[in-house]
């Protein structure tokens, strides 16, 4: 039974396909477009070497005629095959861009609510009055005090809101996140 | 987890947080555009896009239902309302300020298109339109001339006819619902007040609130805010005929 699925042409085409498909997922997530490219010719070359699985992709006629042949007679529907399959791709990838913004906007919502929840205020506020204790530079000093202060109201008002006076130290946060 | 978000750079989860620039993700987009049949099955498998199409149609349906209850439950909500009605708005006169600045009623712009042979004739009616008020400016760029002229001085019968072959085209920009003076019917007031008109300001609002908008006019027998002084002489103004004929009800 073993010995039969290994010799069978069918089980290593579709092992080749399967592990060249995640060849290209692989380079396509890491965006390397060149080998991604490479894995796919070499998907699209290797069918050579399966000729029982032509049918199954719809390559039957190449049985009956050689190759420049075939292409010459299916030179159009090649060819626009090719044109929708390139169309396609553009319309693709402009949603998945849109999808990858969509993405890293959902991500920066999350992590804003989570910061913006009260007791994450609260303990950014015992935070900034320990490093306005440790700070030595006087401005530097009184703003974290000031932002202290700021966090601690925002707390005692519920929180859950980016108020004008919250959005500098959420930048602080943002941008230098370590500082806090 | 972001797709080209480095997180070993990141000292807290999103440190770094830039706009996504479709440049530098050149690769990664025509990575999507090449493999897109291989990057459609792993988005579906892992993203999950359906779930912000789900959610739209969601919010969608809600917010859909959410007005239909409101326009149904709207009488009863007035009925069932012992709050108050809100109080008349007071419209306050505004004091007569900046009786020395001038007023100006309306802006009325020329475009005036002309040849090249034909911009001499046009920049002299400019300059003369402007040497005769001082309101007026004139711009020649080019084939095109461009006069500005206040509302405040009439202009004469001869400065508004162009010069032969030239093609004017006026506009006035005033406020909705206020019609604006032609030449004529200025320059049949030989009175100078008839000029320094005013036109009334817009209809005052109640602000905003959860009921609906209610227009309150101005008490007809007051003068309209912000008249300058020579206007509110109401025995001029009413033997003024122009004026009767602008302002309806007076």
């Amino acid at each position: 039974m073993l010995s039969e699925i290994l010799t069978s042409e069918g089980f290593w085409f579709w092992t080749l396909a399967i592990v060249q498909s995640g060849l290209i997922i692989w380079f396509v997530e890491t965006a390397n477009p060149v080998s991604a490219a490479v894995t796919m010719v070499t998907l699209i070359v290797g069918l050579a070497f399966f000729p029982t699985q032509w049918e199954y992709v719809g390559l039957a006629d190449l049985h009956e005629m050689p190759l420049p042949a075939w292409l010459s007679h299916n030179a159009w529907p090649l060819l626009a095959g090719i044109g929708c399959y390139l169309f396609v791709g553009i319309a693709w990838a402009t949603f998945r861009w849109w999808l990858l913004v969509r993405e890293m906007r959902e991500t920066y919502e999350r992590h804003k609510a989570e910061w913006l929840a009260p007791g994450n205020l609260r303990s950014t506020a015992a935070l900034l009055q320990s490093c306005a204790e440790r700070c030595t530079e006087t401005a530097l000093r009184e703003q974290y005090q000031r932002w202290s202060k700021i966090c601690r109201m925002a707390a005692s008002e519920g929180g859950n809101r980016l108020t004008q006076e919250l959005k500098p130290v959420w930048k602080d946060f943002v941008t230098n996140g370590s500082r806090l | 987890m972001v797709p080209g978000y480095d997180s070993r750079q990141a000292r807290i989860k999103f440190n770094g947080l830039t706009k996504p620039d479709p440049q530098d993700h050149s690769m990664q987009l025509l990575a999507w555009a090449i493999c897109w049949p291989w990057n459609l099955v792993w988005t579906v498998c892992v993203y999950n896009p359906f779930r912000y199409i789900g959610a739209f149609f969601l919010r969608e349906i809600q917010s859909a239902l959410f007005e239909i209850s409101n326009g149904q439950f709207s009488a009863i909500e007035r009925d069932l309302d012992l709050d108050p009605p809100p109080p008349p708005f007071q419209v306050q006169s505004k004091p007569a300020s900046r009786p020395s600045e001038p007023t100006i009623a309306a802006a009325v712009v020329s475009t005036v298109t002309a040849d090249s042979e034909q911009l001499g004739a046009v920049h002299a009616a400019a300059q003369s339109a402007t040497a005769t008020s001082p309101v007026s400016s004139s711009i020649v760029v080019g084939d095109s001339a461009f006069l500005s002229q206040s509302s405040v001085v009439a202009p004469t019968a001869g400065e508004a006819n162009p010069p032969s072959g030239v093609e004017v085209e006026s506009r006035a920009e005033a406020p909705q619902g206020v019609s604006m003076p032609t030449d004529d019917d200025i320059a049949e007031g030989k009175s100078s007040e008839s000029h320094t008109w005013i036109p009334p300001e817009p209809t005052a609002y109640f602000p905003m609130s959860d009921r609906p908008l209610r227009a309150l006019k101005y008490d007809q027998r007051t003068p309209p805010p912000g008249a300058i002084a020579p206007l509110s002489k109401s025995a001029d103004s009413a033997a003024d005929p122009w004026f009767q004929k602008q302002v309806p009800g007076r």
